[in-house]
C-alpha cells in the first residue's frame, strides 16, 4: 500500500477529521498523519475550527411561544388562502369572468363595427331624386375613398340630405352646360344637378352656416364610373339671371368608383 | 382568534399517533400527507409539530438571526402546503422538506445581499443565548469578550461562504446529516457533497486562524 505524501493528504485531512473518511482512504490518512508533524498540526487545527463553529451555532433557546406564533401565522395564512379560493367571486373567477366580459365586448364591438361599415355613407346621392331618367341609384355602400372625406364635404352631404325637396332644375342644367366633359372618353354622359340651400331652417341637424350646394352627377361610358361634382353655391346664384356666375372650378370633385 | 384556533388545531393535532420507531416514519408521513390532500387541516398541523424544530435551527443557521428564522419557517410551511400535491408518496418526506427549507433560506439570502451585508450586531452571540464552553469560565471577563467577538466573527465567516457549500456545511456539521443525506437535501451527489463541505471546512480554519493568531498578538 502506497503512503499518501502531504499534498495528497491535504486534500482529504478535513474529511478526515471529521470522520468522513472510511475504509483503505481513512487508513492511508491516519498512517499518514501517524508520520507527519506538519499534517497533524493541521489537522489540529482544523478540529479547532471545527469546534469554534460548533459553538458560534449551538441553537439558542427559542421557546414555545415561537414555534407557536409560527403554528398561528401559517395557518391563519392557509385558511385565509383557503377561504379566498372558494369565494365565488375571488381568485381565478375574476380573471376568467374578465377574460370572458372582454372577449364578448370585443366580439360586440367587431360586428358594430361591420354593420356599420356597410350602411350608406353618402345617403346624399340617394336622396336626390334623378332629374335625367338615364340615371341609377348609386350604390350606398361607401368605398374606402369616401371615408376620407373631409369635415367640409361631410357637411355638404349633410345638407344634400336634407334639402332634396328644393332641387332647383334650372341650376343644375346651368351648372351642366359648364362642366359637361367634352373628353371622347365619356361617350354618354348623363347629367344631374341640384342646388341645395342649407338654411338654418330647413337642417333639422342645426348646421345653419352649412353652404348650398350643387351636385353633378356624370356617368361616363363605364358604367362603373361616375364622377360626382359638388360645388358650393353662393345665395346670389339662385336668381334665374346670375347663374353664370358660379364660380367654375371652386368645388371639390368627387370620382366613385361603384361595383353594379 | 388566529392564537385561538391555533391553539384548537395544536391540542387535536397532538392527539395523531406518533411513530414508534424511526423507520416508521416515512409510512407516517406518507399518511399525513394523504390525509393532508383530502383536507385534514390537524395533519398538517402534526407534520409542522413533527419538523419545525428541526427547520428553524436550519434556517436560524442558514440566516444567522431570529426573525428571519421565523419569516423563513413561515414561508417553508406556506410552501409546503401549497406543493403538497406534488409531492410523489413514497419519496423522502423530511428531505423534500428539509430541500424546500434550503431553497427559502437561500431566496431570504439573495433578497438580503440586495440591501446589504448582515451587519455584526444583528448575530451578536450572546442575544442568540450561545453558551460558552466550561474551559472560558475561569477566564476574566475582557477574555470571555473576546471570545464571544470572535465566534460572532465565525459565523459571520460562515454565513459569508457561498450558498451552496454553506448549505452543505450546515448540514453536515451543524445538523449531523450523513452526507448521502445532505445529498438529497440539496439534490446534487454525494462526491459533490464532501467537495464542498471540504471547500467550506477550509474556509472557516483560514478565518478561525486569522482570529486566533489576532487574539495571540493582543495578549
Amino acid at each position: 500500500m502506497r503512503a499518501w505524501n502531504c499534498k495528497r493528504m491535504a486534500r482529504v485531512i478535513s474529511l478526515y477529521v471529521a470522520g468522513d473518511l472510511v475504509g483503505p482512504p481513512e487508513r492511508k490518512a491516519a498512517t499518514h498523519l501517524a508520520a507527519c508533524e506538519y499534517c497533524r498540526r493541521t489537522a489540529g487545527e482544523f478540529s479547532k475550527s471545527n469546534r469554534m463553529l460548533l459553538e458560534s451555532s449551538a441553537l439558542p433557546e427559542f421557546g414555545s411561544e415561537f414555534y407557536t406564533g409560527i403554528r398561528s401565522a401559517v395557518l391563519g395564512e392557509i385558511k385565509h388562502q383557503q377561504l379566498s379560493r372558494r369565494s365565488p367571486f375571488g381568485g381565478r373567477w375574476i380573471y376568467a369572468t374578465s377574460i370572458a366580459v372582454a372577449i364578448i365586448a370585443g366580439g360586440i364591438l367587431l360586428q358594430h363595427h361591420r354593420t356599420a361599415s356597410k350602411t350608406p355613407d353618402d345617403l346624399a346621392f340617394n336622396a336626390v331624386p334623378p332629374v335625367s331618367g338615364g340615371l341609377k341609384a348609386v350604390d350606398p355602400s361607401p368605398s374606402p375613398r369616401q371615408s376620407k372625406l373631409t369635415t367640409q364635404a361631410s357637411h355638404r352631404k349633410i345638407a344634400v340630405r336634407n334639402a332634396d325637396a328644393q332641387v332647383t332644375d334650372r341650376v343644375a342644367r346651368a351648372n351642366a352646360s359648364e362642366t359637361m366633359p367634352s373628353s371622347n372618353k365619356i361617350g354618354r354622359s348623363v347629367l344631374e344637378s341640384g342646388r341645395l340651400p342649407g338654411t338654418a331652417t330647413s337642417s333639422p341637424s342645426g348646421l345653419g352656416s352649412t353652404p348650398e350646394v350643387s351636385r353633378i352627377e356624370i356617368r361616363t361610358s363605364d358604367p362603373n364610373i361616375r364622377i360626382i361634382w359638388l360645388a358650393p353655391v353662393p345665395p346670389r346664384s339662385f336668381e334665374p339671371t346670375n347663374h353664370d356666375q358660379i364660380p367654375p372650378e371652386t368645388g371639390d370633385r368627387k370620382q366613385e368608383t361603384s361595383c353594379q | 382568534m388566529i392564537a385561538e384556533m391555533a391553539h384548537i388545531f395544536l391540542t387535536d393535532a397532538r392527539e395523531i399517533p406518533t411513530p414508534a420507531r424511526a423507520e416508521e416514519h416515512a409510512d407516517y408521513f406518507a399518511m399525513l400527507v394523504g390525509r393532508v390532500r383530502a383536507g385534514d387541516a390537524l395533519a398538517f398541523e402534526r407534520i409542522m409539530l413533527a419538523t419545525e424544530q428541526r427547520v428553524v435551527s436550519i434556517a436560524w443557521r442558514m440566516l444567522g438571526n431570529r426573525d428571519d428564522a421565523r419569516d423563513a419557517t413561515q414561508e417553508v410551511y406556506l410552501r409546503v402546503f401549497k406543493y403538497l400535491e406534488r409531492f410523489r408518496i413514497g419519496e423522502d418526506f423530511r428531505g423534500w422538506l428539509y430541500r424546500i427549507t434550503i431553497n427559502v433560506c437561500h431566496d431570504f439570502a439573495r433578497k438580503r445581499a440586495s440591501t446589504g451585508a448582515v451587519p455584526l450586531s444583528e448575530i451578536d452571540i450572546d442575544q442568540e443565548g450561545v453558551v460558552f464552553e466550561g474551559r472560558l469560565s475561569g477566564d476574566s471577563p475582557e477574555s470571555r469578550a473576546l471570545h464571544g467577538q470572535q465566534l460572532a466573527l465565525v459565523r459571520l465567516a460562515l454565513l459569508s461562504l457561498p450558498a451552496k457549500e454553506r448549505a452543505a456545511l450546515v448540514l453536515r456539521d451543524l445538523e449531523g446529516f450523513s452526507t448521502e443525506e445532505v445529498a438529497n437535501a440539496l439534490g446534487s451527489r454525494p462526491v459533490t457533497v464532501r467537495s464542498q463541505v471540504s471547500s467550506a471546512r477550509g474556509k472557516i480554519k483560514t478565518y478561525c486562524d486569522k482570529l486566533l493568531r489576532q487574539r495571540g498578538g493582543s495578549r
